[in-house]
């Protein structure tokens, strides 16, 4: 591609990138929003030294990611196994979510268990019941308590205790919050508990104690290093634009390229190191009718807090066409934790480069 | 019997018994969503399709399906609620229960709709899986930065029927359904709401005679001429006056033929006068019926005594209004000028004394003499001597006394000579004052021995006497001579004129001969 031509196409993208995410209104101060779109040039994002280069992810350096198996659960009720619905003229789904603490236990959502079921080293997976099977995300508090996201149905977030005991709800639709079904994650911070709209905003629905909150703050998205939001959008085919929100404005992190199309993103993380981790589920389709599948995999790039590559992490697919929330969680120390079944069940595995 | 042969099997049945695959109700996208949408909140019902607008009685469900259990009347599962929302097979009333495709049908079939690839599907699609006798469809309504999807979908028994953001795993597959329309069209025209120049009335055409934004199916003033189109005319062509020469009801700006006379205004050389002969005199592409100069003469036809014959003089020669162009007798003498040999002189008698063909009325020399009529002594008689014997004005050729002498030509016995007494001794016709055989005895008086007594044989006489007008002899003729003498003088033959004398000789001889020939012409000539 002329290098010109390559310029522009970036340089489109960037715009669209903007857009596409709402152009990421400052509701405190709109003014400064249009400074930031302005202060996105074209030529300067691309300097290498700064950004992301859009390398093709062959050149990349793959280590080879360490991985090690965190748990495998066979499909089924019991003790240690994880529920799995097959839908018949309904939606198939399997765990919708999972948590990971700094112990390194896995709180997986076994919603159609109705449950969540805890995997820690060395001991015997528990089961902690929880009311409903339409919760579809889960978080974990400071006193090891569950903030679990029921947007569907109850279009509210349940806090719950340790046992998994709801003590109470909040709703979610309010200021921020249009429709319950536009949630497309939770999280649980020390500041209190945030939902994300459409992969966009942050609302904050309810204080540290899970008191809700009339007046909700926004972030412009998700929480990454040094108080920045991060915001990630697919770009063309098989690309991602990667975008930060500082106090200096909006500017352009990363764009990945990936050697398949993408077909959705999967996650948006940041480590403790401010590391970013973004999942990208990636298929290949023929290109006439009936438009076979003829690659798909998933994987996490890993970008340094200025935005380029460190790596990336191949991750064994899941088949099937059960529906997940979420099935990447980053832990603190960059530690990737992916869940993924097949016929057999869902295994847990951790990934880091 | 294997769950997926079951599948299979009530598949392959459903198939067999659908309708003919007329094609859907054209939709727009909106409209499938719009109604797609009010299935949120109702309960999921495995193996039906119904909901309603405007109850709030959800049902419920519990239980696994398809082992659970339904109470209320409202309720879809995922199939049911797609088939409804996309109105397959046919337009349907969401309140009506039904339930006409599985997921089976609508991954392994295309009955209406069709596969297309995942990353274009666009709102109102759907996104189909099914395996091994499992599977669920749901509507794509819009996709986010993420590619996830907002989906309204029947999601099962625990959720029921919600609208929300989800991921789509990639063993779903997308489909769109057939005749979708992808912009709002209310009046299913074809033509989007937005662009339409009639929204609500059906125009595919989109004509817009005035072009003031208003299709002429929904325009009240077509052409914009400000006449109503119930009362216009020429609804489509701009006439603010209405002109309808013809009064056939279609206005001139719009009739091809404004004055009925059958020759298309674009061929009428008077479309606004009936004249079905077309003449054009002139050929000057105005037909005479509408031309105020026919023969493009200069002259105006009210005022051309020929209107249809060019005549730029305007000449009438008999006055009579009727230009001699025109005219077919321009004297007016009852002779056609075609026959007339006066064609501007009124001659009824049509004299053509020279008989040249130019009638003595309007020839200027009459008997083609040669010489001018204004000036001939007979203008009507050929002389081109213009003799005139008596010098009375009057040719010898039309004279009737061309002598003078008071007797007529017919009459006098020497027409030519002044001789009143008509004497004629010889009784032959020919008066003594011009006869040059006296005696009438054959021989002339020149030579005649006897020239007043009739000696035919001459006999000699008395010196050159002859014998019978010697002493005495009286000629056969009985004439007394009156004393001959024998004077060489010719005698006096009783006319004032003197013949000379015979020993004159040749040139004698010749003037005799002469005058004996003018006699002699002069007698053919009676």
């Amino acid at each position: 591609m002329p290098k010109h031509v390559g310029r522009w196409i970036g340089a489109g993208a960037v715009v669209a990138t903007i857009a596409a995410i709402g152009a990421w209104p400052d509701p405190g101060a709109p003014s400064k929003l249009k400074k930031a779109a302005r202060s996105v040039a074209v030529p300067t994002w691309r300097a290498p030294a700064r950004h992301a280069v859009a390398a093709p992810a062959a050149a990349v350096p793959r280590p080879a990611p360490k991985s090690e198996q965190v748990f495998h659960a066979r499909w089924g009720s019991a003790p240690g196994e994880l529920g799995r619905r097959v839908g018949n003229e309904s939606s198939p789904e399997g765990p919708a979510s999972f948590a990971v603490d700094g112990h390194g236990r896995a709180f997986v959502l076994d919603q159609v268990n109705g449950r969540v079921q805890v995997f820690e080293p060395g001991k015997a997976p528990r089961s902690l019941p929880v009311p409903s099977d339409t919760y579809q995300d889960v978080a974990l508090t400071r006193s090891d308590g569950l903030v679990l996201l029921d947007r569907l149905s109850k279009e509210s977030v349940a806090f719950a205790d340790a046992s998994g005991k709801v003590t109470h709800e909040v709703p979610l639709v309010g200021k921020g919050v249009a429709e319950a079904g536009d949630v497309t994650g939770l999280f649980q911070r020390d500041d209190g508990t945030w939902v994300e709209v459409k992969h966009a905003n942050l609302v904050k629905i309810a204080d540290a104690d899970g008191a809700p909150l009339d007046d909700r703050a926004i972030a412009q998205g998700r929480f990454g290093a040094e108080g920045s939001q991060l915001r990630a959008s697919k770009s063309g085919a098989s690309s991602a634009f990667v975008a930060k929100k500082t106090d200096r404005g909006v500017e352009p992190l990363a764009k990945v390229e990936f050697e398949l199309p993408v077909w959705q993103l999967l996650e948006l993380e940041t480590d403790a190191r401010g590391r970013v981790f973004l999942g990208a589920s990636l298929l290949d389709e023929r290109a006439e009718a009936p438009f076979d599948v003829l690659d798909a995999r998933e994987v996490v790039v890993v970008l340094d807090p200025t935005g380029s590559e460190l790596g990336r992490l191949d991750l064994p697919a899941s088949t099937g066409a059960e529906e997940s929330f979420r099935r990447i969680r980053v832990g603190a120390d960059g530690t990737v934790y992916h869940l993924a079944w097949d016929e057999h069940g869902a295994t847990m595995r951790r990934l880091s480069l | 019997m294997s769950r997926f042969l079951q599948c299979a099997l009530i598949g392959a049945t459903l198939a067999a018994a659908l309708p003919a695959l007329a094609a859907p109700p054209a939709m727009t996208r909106d409209e499938i969503i719009t109604r797609g949408k009010g299935v949120v909140k109702f309960s999921y019902w495995w193996g039906h399709g119904r909901w309603s607008t405007t109850s709030t009685s959800h049902g419920s469900c519990s239980g696994s399906c398809p082992s659970c259990s339904h109470s209320g009347s409202y309720g879809a599962d995922c199939s049911g609620f797609v088939a409804k929302a996309w109105q397959v097979p046919s337009a349907i009333s969401v309140t009506t229960d039904s339930h006409p495709y599985s997921t089976f049908h609508f991954e392994n079939y295309s009955y209406h709709w069709s596969s297309i690839a995942r990353g274009s599907a666009k709102k109102a699609d759907a996104f189909v899986y099914n395996s091994n006798g499992a599977g669920h469809i749901f509507l794509y309504e819009s996709g986010d930065p993420w590619g996830w999807v907002t989906a309204i979908e029947c999601k099962g028994c625990s959720y029921g029927c919600v609208r929300g953001s989800r991921s789509v795993s990639s063993s779903y597959k997308a489909l769109k359904r057939d005749n979708i329309q992808d912009f709002a069209d209310k009046d299913g025209d074809g033509v989007a709401d937005a662009k339409d120049n009639c929204p609500t009335t059906k125009n595919t055409s989109q004509t817009d005679t005035d072009k003031d934004g208003k299709g002429d199916a929904c325009d009240t003033d077509d052409d914009g001429d400000g006449v109503a189109d119930d009362k216009d005319n020429c609804a489509t062509t701009k006439n603010a006056t209405q002109t309808d020469t013809d009064k056939d009801k279609k206005g001139d700006a719009c009739d091809t033929d404004d004055d009925a006379d059958g020759v298309a205004d674009t061929k009428d050389n008077c479309d606004l006068v009936a004249n079905k002969s077309q003449l054009d005199t002139d050929k000057d592409g105005k037909g005479d019926a509408c031309d105020t100069d026919d023969d493009a003469d200069t002259v105006a036809d009210d005022q051309d005594n020929c209107p249809l014959v060019k005549n730029t003089t305007q000449t009438d020669t008999d006055k009579d209004g009727k230009g001699d162009a025109c005219e077919t007798d321009d004297d007016g003498d009852g002779i056609v000028d075609a026959d007339d040999n006066c064609k501007l002189d009124a001659n009824a008698d049509q004299a053509d004394t020279d008989k040249d063909g130019k009638g003595d009325a309007c020839d200027d020399d009459d008997d083609g003499d040669g010489v001018l009529d204004e000036t001939d002594v007979c203008p009507e008689d050929a002389d081109p001597t213009q003799a005139d014997g008596d010098g009375d004005g009057q040719g010898d050729a039309c004279d009737d006394d061309r002598d003078g002498d008071g007797v007529s030509n017919a009459s006098d016995n020497c027409p030519a000579l002044v001789e009143s007494s008509q004497d004629d001794a010889d009784e032959d016709g020919v008066g003594d004052a011009c006869d040059d055989d006296l005696d009438g005895d054959g021989v002339f008086n020149a030579v005649d021995n006897c020239p007043t007594v009739a000696n035919a044989d001459q006999k000699a006489g008395i010196g050159e006497k002859g014998e019978a007008c010697s002493s005495g002899d009286r000629g056969e003729q009985g004439f007394e001579e009156p004393g001959a003498t024998e004077s060489d003088e010719p005698v006096d033959a009783g006319c004032a004129c003197t013949l000379p004398s015979p020993g004159r000789g040749r040139p004698l001889a010749g003037l005799l001969s002469a005058l004996a020939l003018f006699g002699l012409v002069r007698r053919r000539s009676k």
